[in-house]
């Protein structure tokens, strides 16, 4: 193998013609102001070329399509060896993935569950050892002979289901009697149920103990023990007999209530299987309900004029219009009066109904429209269950069925999640409560933060018959935890959903997993491994990159942290400038090599030794600032909070100090609620004094511009619109009869019929997932043929799409709508952005500062609005957060009022206020440690950020 | 009369066939079944056993042997699938009719014995259902029959319903008497009520039958039928007392005929109809679905 990768005239976008060499086994960085090129060179060189030397090597089948991929355009590229990308994206939704399904920690924990767990009973919590179904047989054999044994198993039903149904079901599963807290009921019979019993026992069969059980008597034992999903409870009904068997009881179970385990295998503890799951959420968790507020569209309104959603109240269906009036005058409230006046009873039966009391129908004077034939007609009694109840209903009857888009939407706007009411959120059946490792359930254990659970698995004794088995596992779960740990995410819990995770913290695990993957030879791109990280952490991050090299990777970043750069192996620096002022290596070489070399930007940076804090004048004033009371989210000691308005305030701390807790779950939210949503919760909190002060609240965060392939930046800052009107007057478009802007929009009309206006066509190929081939038919061009006949100022609108923001500028000097919103879009540095670029290409970075660009061009005459920015400096060389800055103080200078969770400390030493959060993650923070100017943080001694600043 | 004889004949074939399986270790339990178990045989009887086995059991699940000259015809089961059996039958079943006629021949299992015994418990909320089950199938026959007469005047296909109503009825007075119902239902429950055969019944054979008699029988039919609504209806009219409808109600009942006939509440007049919307699959229309609460 080469000790290099060598590249040879590199052209694509903005690269000019450059070669490069990356020496294998070293930890390179790229680095260079936004838009100078280095995605360009790790993408769509390196990892493009890597895909295609992989696929090539592959079957005729997949060969057709990579004759199909883009081709990188290079001269030549040497000694590329597999290429593995982990980017920053915030995870897809999805309920079932958590840190440890994603970290594979979930699969060796119950591994070691079903190993070394022992039962306790669900009665009295009596500990005892889970046995094998063949080690309980020959026991039970052991007992005097003839014995009569009862064998029966525990049930529980879950809240949404009705004792009659769940009886039914058990008789319908060939089962005649229960137990009912030790009550013996024939299924035969009514049974009359008043409170939720203790304990519900099925009675499965009889068997008689002999020498030798026959098939017979085995398969009952093990049936027991399946349907009681490994619980068995055996009666021995004769008293005298019972005595005789007391030492099995002691030794196997609990001689009080009879409990056995037997047989409890890994999958029992995994929420993605079927049998496992708790049958109420399937496994997630959550329950949705209708929220009534959710309801109501206008409550200004009278019920009369559309205060409900029309799906619940509209004239044009006569039936609910004709009831709703009907209610409203059979119970005496008023159907004109606006909704907000009326009283709470007559909510209550809007929302939960009649309660089965019925009413007759009756029309008001002023409404015509006929009653369909086949229903009621007025004057016949009718029931109304309320609209609450009604949802729900429907929702329940809907599992276990597809449900369709429409119905999906209806759901989502109305209902709202909860905590699944029959598992309590575990997402299993209830019996995986009762096998503990320690005392702890696998459900509490995934509660724990990793660097407990990290002892509490040392602290686990192993038998010694079990350490073969056991050893591996237990090394397994080491190692992955270890490098969680060291990563800096051991303030993180392994039932934690990864959908709640930051894009760093998301791709920080999977940093992890490819270490513990053992994996050598490879070549790792890693797109800004340190955001998110406060600057003692950087360390972390830097030994597990090093980590990766030295099992025989070559690691590729691109970073813009100093931190990191002074550390790396080797340096390349792009510039000079974005776009078609880039595309060059600036300088390239050892840390040493590039400060010396005088072309080299970084360098200055790089050698600065500059300190200086300048010394801003800021007092706080109580009555232009807001007070958070009583902050208890997560891991927030219940802390009161002050923020000052109008100024730049920005919250530090390490990563699980409890930032966006305080920011995000709790301010932001309860803004969010009280301002546009009442179905969001804001985090746990007491109140927030002077929230009225804020007219509004606009958060900014890499998941806020949306990863659709069909946005664009010219849709998302919102000029393609009028672009598209532009070009439907033209007078080629009077004359080809496309004089609708529809014809402009390559997700409508005017979009290629064969790939529908994407320009590729997706492909799958098992093993290595989905491909991109550009269009036979459009070659890319997302636009239908004659669309593209169009043109205006010599470009058609294929063409438009492909100008970057500097060249749209003066393209579109003369439209003074267009020209404002590009021009922020230029000032915060994106002037090398492709208007028609798809958003999901956009990295993290770019995608907060356009959407800051949007906001900035909005605010003219907006005043009061208070700005969340979780960390804006994503992405951002050093050069660029002025800029950034710059924006900022704008807005600040407009009125409005700017949070900013961040760690760069170009931003904190600009900031006015700073709020240090600390002064561990997890438990050990939630606390404010200090907040004052930057000159107050510098001289705390326990605040790790004003150290941090002190040292660099 | 029975054949004193053939009595003697068939109990010979008996005493062989079980002495040759009582002995055997793996043979369980035999049933007596049939005529010979709980009527009278005659030349064409066959006598039928069934055997249980354990599970080591390979053979095949009947033959057909010729003992003391007479036809045996062997039943024979594994214990897992007897046991099966047992849990999931119910008096609907022709086995479960004949294992309750049946005379239990030798059994060296205990638990086997309790568990076939436990069987023929009836309990209150099976007890009701069967009287439901019953009276809806009468229904829906007098339904027909009515129909027949009343409106298409065919007088022909409403006799051919009759005797399927009188059966729905015998079926209920049957499960009121918490009696396992066999093969000559209207028989069985004749003894337990004479009157209403006499009238719905008999007089087919033995009346000519007229226009105004089957009008006649259609209107006891009727008559009988809405006297006992209150009784046979009592779970689903308890629950609407409490509930006030049955929209939450669930009565599962076996696999039978045409399941239970709410309707019938409408037309006697104790139930009043009322709509509720309902979505159908996943439509987006919105459906009305009949809903029922008590005439007050
Ligand atoms: N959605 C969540 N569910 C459970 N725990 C969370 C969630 N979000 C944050 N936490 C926990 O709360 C603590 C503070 O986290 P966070 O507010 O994200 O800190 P920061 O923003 O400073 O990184 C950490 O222990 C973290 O694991
Ligand atoms: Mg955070
Ligand atoms: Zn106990
Ligand atoms: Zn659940
Ligand atoms: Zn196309």
């Amino acid at each position: 193998m080469e000790n290099h990768i060598k590249i040879n005239g590199a052209r694509e976008h903005n690269l000019k013609n450059i070669d490069v060499e990356i020496p294998h086994g070293k930890h390179t960085v790229i680095s260079g102001v936004s838009g100078s090129g280095k995605s360009t060179l790790a993408y769509d060189i390196i990892y493009a070329a890597g895909q295609k030397r992989l696929l090539d090597c592959l079957s005729e089948q997949v060969k057709m399509f990579s004759s199909q991929l883009k081709q990188p355009d290079i001269n030549y590229i040497k000694g590329l060896t597999p290429v593995v990308s982990l980017k920053q994206y915030k995870p897809r939704k999805n309920p079932r993935a958590t840190i440890g399904t994603l970290s594979e920690l979930s699969t060796y924990l119950r591994y070691l569950y079903s190993l070394i767990g022992h039962g306790s009973c669900p009665y009295c919590n009596k500990k005892f050892p889970v046995r094998s179904l063949s080690y309980l047989i020959k026991e039970l054999q052991k007992l005097p002979e003839m014995t009569i044994v009862e064998l029966q198993f525990p049930v529980y039903k879950n809240k949404s289901k009705k004792y009659d149904q769940f009886f039914a079901q058990l008789r319908a599963r060939g089962y005649k009697k229960i137990e009912i807290d030790g009550e013996r009921k024939d299924l035969r019979d009514w049974i009359q149920i008043d409170q939720d019993p203790e304990s519900i026992m099925v009675v499965a069969s009889k068997i008689q103990i002999k020498e030798e059980f026959n098939r017979s008597d085995i398969k009952a034992v093990q049936k027991s023990i399946e349907e009681g999903h490994g619980f068995i409870r055996i009666v021995i009904p004769d008293l005298e007999e019972r005595r005789k068997c007391e030492s099995f009881f002691q030794k196997h179970g609990c001689p009080e209530h009879g409990i056995f385990v037997a047989d409890i295998l890994p999958s029992f503890f995994s929420f993605n299987d079927l049998n496992s799951a708790c049958d109420e959420c399937n496994g997630t968790g959550i329950t949705k309900t209708a929220y009534p507020t959710m309801v109501v569209k206008d409550k200004k309104k009278s019920l009369k004029d559309g205060a409900l959603f029309p799906d619940f109240c509209n004239k044009r269906q006569a039936f609910k219009y004709l009831r709703m009036y009907s209610l409203a005058k059979h119970y005496g409230f008023s159907f004109e009066k606006p909704f907000d006046a009326l009283p709470d009873y007559a909510k209550d039966l809007i929302f939960y109904g009649t309660k089965k009391e019925t009413f007759p129908l009756l029309r008001p004077d002023d409404y015509t429209k006929e009653l369909p034939r086949y229903i009621a007609q007025l004057g016949e009694q009718v029931e109304f269950e309320g609209i609450i109840n009604q949802i729900n209903r429907e929702y329940q009857e809907s599992k276990g069925r597809e449900l369709k888009n429409w119905e999906k939407d209806f759901y989502d706007r109305f209902m709202v999640n909860e905590r699944c009411q029959s598992c309590h959120g575990t997402r299993l059946k209830p019996q995986r409560q009762y096998i503990h490792i320690n005392d702890y359930s696998y459900y509490q254990l995934g509660n724990m933060e990793l660097k407990d659970l990290k002892n509490f698995i040392e602290d686990i004794e192993i038998p010694v018959e079990k350490e073969e088995a056991l050893l591996p596992v237990i090394d397994e779960v080491r190692s992955r935890l270890n490098s969680l740990v060291e990563i800096g995410l051991d303030y993180i819990s392994l039932n934690r959903r990864a959908d709640t995770l930051s894009g760093g913290e998301y791709q920080r695990v999977r940093m992890a997993g490819q270490i513990d993957s053992d994996l050598m030879g490879l070549t790792y791109i890693i797109d800004e491994p340190t955001v998110g990280l406060h600057g003692t952490d950087n360390e972390k991050v830097i030994n597990l990159l090093e980590k990766m090299c030295a099992q025989g990777n070559t690691v590729i970043t691109i970073e813009h942290d100093l931190d990191i750069i002074k550390r790396a192996d080797y340096l390349i620096e792009m510039g000079p400038a974005a776009g078609v002022n880039g595309g060059q290596i600036i300088s390239s070489g050892t840390v040493e090599e590039v400060i010396k070399n005088d072309k080299s930007v970084i360098a200055t940076f790089l050698n600065s030794e500059d300190n200086s804090i300048d010394d801003k004048k800021f007092s706080f004033e109580k009555n232009n600032s807001i007070r958070i009371v009583c902050a208890k989210e997560n891991n927030l000691k219940n802390i009161d909070v002050s923020i000052p308005l109008n100024s730049l305030v920005c919250l530090t701390g390490i990563s699980g100090s409890g930032k966006s807790s305080l920011g995000i779950e709790i301010l932001y939210k309860a803004l969010w609620s009280k301002l546009h949503d009442p179905r969001v919760i804001p985090g746990k909190h007491k109140h927030i004094e002077g929230l009225e002060k804020i007219k509004d609240v606009y958060c900014i965060d890499q998941s806020s511009v949306g990863n659709s392939p069909r946005s664009t930046p010219a849709t998302y800052i919102g000029i393609f619109d009028r672009i598209r009107d532009i070009f439907a007057a033209t007078d080629d478009a009077i004359k080809y009869n496309l004089d609708h802007k529809s014809y402009y929009s390559f997700n409508s009309k005017g979009g290629c019929p064969s790939c529908k206006g994407m320009g590729y066509l997706d492909s799958h190929i098992h093993y290595l997932g989905d491909l991109q081939t550009t269009c036979p038919e459009c070659k890319g061009n997302q636009y239908s043929e004659e669309v593209l006949e169009v043109f205006y100022k010599g470009k058609n609108i294929k063409q438009v799409l492909e100008l970057d923001f500097a060249e749209a500028l003066s393209f579109f000097e003369d439209n003074e709508y267009i020209h404002h919103k590009i021009s922020y879009v230029c000032d915060l540095g994106l002037g090398y952005m492709k208007l028609g670029q798809p958003t999901n290409t956009i990295s993290g970075g770019e995608a907060h500062r356009l959407c800051l660009a949007k906001e900035i061009g909005k605010v003219r005459g907006t005043k009061n609005m208070l700005y969340i920015m979780d960390e804006p400096t994503t992405g951002l060389h050093s050069k660029d957060i002025k800029r950034l800055i710059k924006a900022i103080r704008s807005l600040i200078r407009n009125g409005n009022s700017v949070l900013v969770i961040e760690h760069n400390t170009d931003v904190i030493k600009d900031a006015d206020y700073i709020i240090d959060m600390g002064p561990g993650a997890g438990k050990h923070g939630g606390e404010v440690v200090v907040a004052g100017t930057l000159h107050d943080i510098i001289a705390c001694p326990e605040s790790k950020t004003g150290q941090y600043i002190i040292t660099t | 009369m029975e054949n004193k004889e053939l009595r003697e004949q068939f109990k010979k074939a008996l005493d062989s066939t079980i002495e040759k399986f009582q002995d055997e270790k793996k043979c369980l339990a035999g049933f007596l079944i049939g005529s010979m178990s709980h009527d009278l045989i005659w030349e064409w009887s066959d006598l039928e056993i069934l055997l249980i086995f354990d599970e080591s059991y390979q053979g095949s699940s009947s033959y057909h042997l010729l003992e003391h000259n007479v036809h045996v015809a062997l039943n024979i089961r594994t214990i897992n699938e007897f046991k099966e059996y047992l849990a999931s039958t119910n008096v609907a079943d022709y086995w479960f009719c004949a294992l309750s006629k049946s005379t239990l021949l030798f059994c060296k299992d205990i638990t086997l014995e309790e568990d076939f015994e436990d069987i023929f418990y009836y309990g209150e909320k099976d007890r009701e259902i069967e009287m439901l089950l019953g009276f809806s199938n009468a229904v829906y026959y007098l339904n027909k029959a009515e129909k027949n007469f009343r409106v298409k005047k065919n007088s022909e296909n409403a006799i051919y319903f009759i005797p399927q109503i009188a059966e729905g009825i015998a079926w209920l007075e049957v499960a009121r008497n918490r009696s396992i119902p066999e093969r000559e239902i209207i028989a069985q429950a004749r003894k337990i009520n004479p009157d209403i055969f006499k009238r719905i019944y008999d007089l087919l054979f033995y009346e000519e039958v007229t226009a105004e008699l089957i009008d006649q029988i259609l209107k006891d039919c009727y008559q009988y039928l809405k006297e006992n609504t209150e009784e046979v209806y009592r779970p689903i009219i308890s629950y609407l007392n409490e509930h006030g409808t049955l929209k939450d109600f669930s009565l599962k009942t076996r696999e039978h005929g045409f399941g239970i006939n709410y309707n019938w509440l409408y037309r006697v007049g104790i139930a009043d109809r009322y709509i509720e919307p309902i979505k159908i699959n996943n439509q987006k229309e919105e459906f009305y679905q009949i809903g029922y609460r008590l005439n007050k």
